[in-house]
């Protein structure tokens, strides 16, 4: 006693990525805290608008506070202007709603993914604090380490000095991307102990949204 | 533990503060401390969903301390004919929250306009309050599990809560140490039958209790149960559980 | 004493010649390095005639996995055997080095030796390092008073009982535990009694892990089984195939250089000799 932490870290993996006419958005369902399992049930994906999805990983109260602040601003947005906020004005909101904390700041690694107005596939990943970053995958979490590598080895063809990258959204099919971050989230789940039970892939396209669900280690 | 409790300064300042209010923002020559831990409190309590209905679990102890200061305490709140509360963690801060939940309750029956708290309502709001009074580092000591049976969607409900506001859903939740020993039982007792009927969920959550009682030394075996169906939340009167302790006799010395 | 050097055969047992200069180098802020821990579950249970050692195999450090099999059921003797749960270090040399110590007195004794001697070696031992060798172990073998379960803390404090657990996850095990034990059970009992709390705390606690070793001690002697359930689904296997082709990696450059080496040659041969009397 007397030294109370207003932060814990409740784990788990978010990932998404980019292609031409799709996103792909990433997680697994496990909440932990400490060497416990609070719940096997809760992905960390959240749903903003039809065009916009949010994923995150942290400490999982100021992801749920993080999450009803965003909701407010949009609901907000749309009363204003009768239509739904742009995954880019999502993405540029993140900002300043993160570094409004900035000397208590949500301890979370969130991703913003969506499309755009003509159905590109947009990822970014912040900082606690809200700087953005804007790159075609991203991965956030206690996975992040084990899964960043791959990810670069699979899509950014980082393999070799001579090789060229290939970018994803030319080269990388939803189908492919599916396959792919459903085997880096089973990697995952082998060496990162704060990672596991399901992992939840969302698919966006301009079609609509497909949700799939594949099981994952459960030690 | 928790600061030493200043009777006059207390006094003065209840004078200032708003009759709603936990905190004071009166001057006061020393910095103003909060509580660093639970005072009065409770230990784990159970929460298991059946297939039409929730069971939640508690036994009757008020801690402080080491010292069992209360053997017969009601942890289980019913707020409605929906919706259940169970408390772990300090009792005093539980009837903080249990007056604003008694309060809004009559403000709802007033009004009388067909609302009142469900079990999601009632679980989202007190993760707003817990988080905000950690937010200001100002934490109320409590984990709890709210069951019910949501109307909206004709479904149990079962969540959790801890000090800090982290909330979530699970079909079992148990808190503290019965996070330890009590979930591996009832997740084990869930995932081979997903379908619970009540009798069983009963048996499964009273030996979850039996299981906090053997190996943690803040339990008791005097509990209570509430059982939350579609139709009605009932809070069962104190009872005990049987236990058995013959293996002990065969320990003898210590290597 | 003159200067240590690195092999000392007067000292015995550890060496502190470092110790002020790394407490020096922590509080200058270097990190120390990450030991290798075994969360664990560890179970151990009595039935009649014998009894069952059981282990998961996750090793970690931090966050990772850094081992998906390890072992943490050690031998001690023929009749007796040890797991192991915290420092995977001190866990592995505390069991090795009383390993050999029994074998040399049960050699000089010239006959078996009771699981008690073997504990109050193990917590003599652990007692005189006042925690610092993070062990926390179950003793469990069968001697001539009969079966016999003992854990030992890592500060030295014994415990013997029915039934035991120790490790991170060994909450969950007890839970499965205190619910399904009997006394007098058959070793088929008993086995399955130790995979379900191994199991309990292989699926509840994080730091538990993999597959379920066990080990069945009777008066006819141990058998290891390991492993003895795999944690490793079907559905778990990856979609697509990572092998990479030939040529993926570019060559910068590419050379062929001379090594000079000597041939050193030995030659084995029999001597004539009687070989040394003992």
């Amino acid at each position: 006693m007397g030294d109370f932490s207003p932060y814990d870290d409740n784990g788990g993996t978010v990932a998404a990525i980019a292609g031409q006419d799709y996103v792909l958005i990433a997680c697994d369902s496990r909440l932990s805290t400490g060497s416990t399992i609070l719940s096997r049930f809760t992905p960390k994906i959240y749903p903003l608008s039809k065009m916009t999805v949010f994923a995150c990983s942290g400490f999982h109260a100021d992801v749920l506070t993080l999450i009803k602040n965003l909701e407010v601003r949009m609901k907000l947005f749309i009363h204003e202007h009768g239509e739904e906020m742009s995954t880019k004005a999502v993405m540029a909101l993140m900002l300043p709603t993160l570094y409004g904390r900035r000397f208590f700041p949500f301890y979370v690694r969130p991703i913003v993914a969506g499309l755009d107005r003509d159905g590109k596939g947009l990822v970014a990943s912040y900082d606690p604090v809200g700087t953005p970053e804007f790159f075609d995958y991203v991965i956030q979490g206690s996975g992040e380490n084990l899964v960043h590598p791959f990810l670069h080895n699979q899509i950014g063809a980082k393999r070799t000095l001579s090789d060229v990258p290939v970018q994803a959204p030319p080269g990388l099919t939803l189908d492919k991307a599916v396959k792919l971050l459903k085997d880096a989230f089973l990697a995952a789940a082998e060496r990162d102990v704060y990672t596991g039970d399901t992992v939840t892939l969302v698919a966006m396209t301009a079609k609509g949204t497909e949700t799939m669900e594949y099981q994952l280690r459960r030690d | 533990m928790a600061h030493r409790y200043d009777i006059n300064s207390a006094l003065l300042r209840d004078l200032k503060v708003p009759l709603d209010g936990r905190t004071s923002s009166s001057h006061s020559a020393t910095p103003k401390q909060h509580s660093q831990g639970p005072s009065v409190s409770g230990t784990a309590v159970i929460g298991v969903a059946f297939k039409d209905g929730i069971v939640l679990a508690a036994d009757t102890v008020g801690s402080y301390g080491t010292l069992c200061k209360i053997r017969t305490v009601p942890r289980l709140l019913k707020v409605n004919k929906n919706t259940v509360l169970a408390m772990s963690g300090d009792y005093a801060d539980f009837q903080f929250i249990e007056q604003h939940i008694g309060k809004q309750s009559i403000r709802d029956f007033n009004s009388d306009d067909g609302y009142e708290w469900s079990p999601k309502s009632l679980h989202s709001w007190l993760t707003r309050v817990l988080y905000n009074a950690r937010s200001k580092i100002d934490p109320l000591w409590n984990s709890y599990v709210v069951g019910g049976y949501e109307t909206e969607t004709n479904r149990p409900y079962l969540g959790g809560l801890t000090m800090l506001g982290i909330s979530y859903t699970s079909p079992y939740v148990a808190t503290g140490f019965g996070r330890f020993i009590a979930q591996p039982f009832l997740a084990d007792q869930v995932e081979k039958n997903p379908e619970l009927d009540e009798k069983t969920a009963r048996v499964a959550a009273i030996h979850a209790l039996r299981l906090l009682y053997y190996r943690n030394r803040e339990s008791s075996n005097k509990y209570q149960l509430a059982v939350v169906t579609k139709d009605n939340a009932v809070v069962e009167p104190v009872k005990e559980f049987e236990t058995a302790w013959d293996t002990a006799l065969m320990i003898r010395g210590y290597d | 004493m003159a200067t240590a050097t690195f092999f000392d055969p007067e000292s015995s047992g550890f060496q502190f010649d470092n110790y002020a200069r790394n407490q020096q180098l922590v509080k200058q802020g270097i990190k120390p390095p990450k030991l290798m821990k075994t969360g664990t579950t560890t179970t151990a249970v009595i039935f009649k005639g014998g009894v069952v050692l059981g282990a998961d195999t996750r090793a970690t450090g931090g966050n990772i996995v850094m081992n998906k099999n390890c072992s943490k059921i050690h031998y001690l003797a023929k009749n007796m055997y040890c797991l192991g749960a915290g420092t995977a270090a001190d866990t592995e040399y505390t069991t090795r080095l009383m390993a050999g110590k029994l074998e040399l007195l049960a050699m000089s004794m010239r006959r078996i030796v009771p699981v008690k001697s073997a504990v109050r070696m193990l917590k003599q031992m652990l007692f005189r390092y006042q925690g610092h060798v993070s062990a926390a172990l179950i003793v469990g073998g069968v001697d001539m008073l009969g079966p016999k379960i003992v854990s030992i803390a890592p500060h030295g404090s014994s415990d013997n009982a029915p039934y035991l657990a120790m490790g991170s996850g060994s909450i969950a095990a007890m839970s499965v535990l205190e619910t399904n034990f009997r006394p007098d059970m058959t070793a088929e009992e008993a086995v399955k009694l130790v995979r379900d709390a191994i199991n309990a705390g292989v699926t509840n606690d994080l730091f538990s892990g993999s597959n379920i070793d066990i080990c069945v001690i009777t008066i006819d002697g141990a058998q290891v089984i390991r492993p003895y359930e795999q944690n490793q689904p079907e559905v778990l296997k990856k979609a697509n195939n990572y092998t990479f082709p030939r040529g993926t990696t570019t060559v910068l450059s590419q050379g062929v250089r001379k090594v000079d080496y000597h041939i050193v040659s030995t030659e084995i041969r029999k001597t004539d000799e009687e070989p040394m009397e003992t």
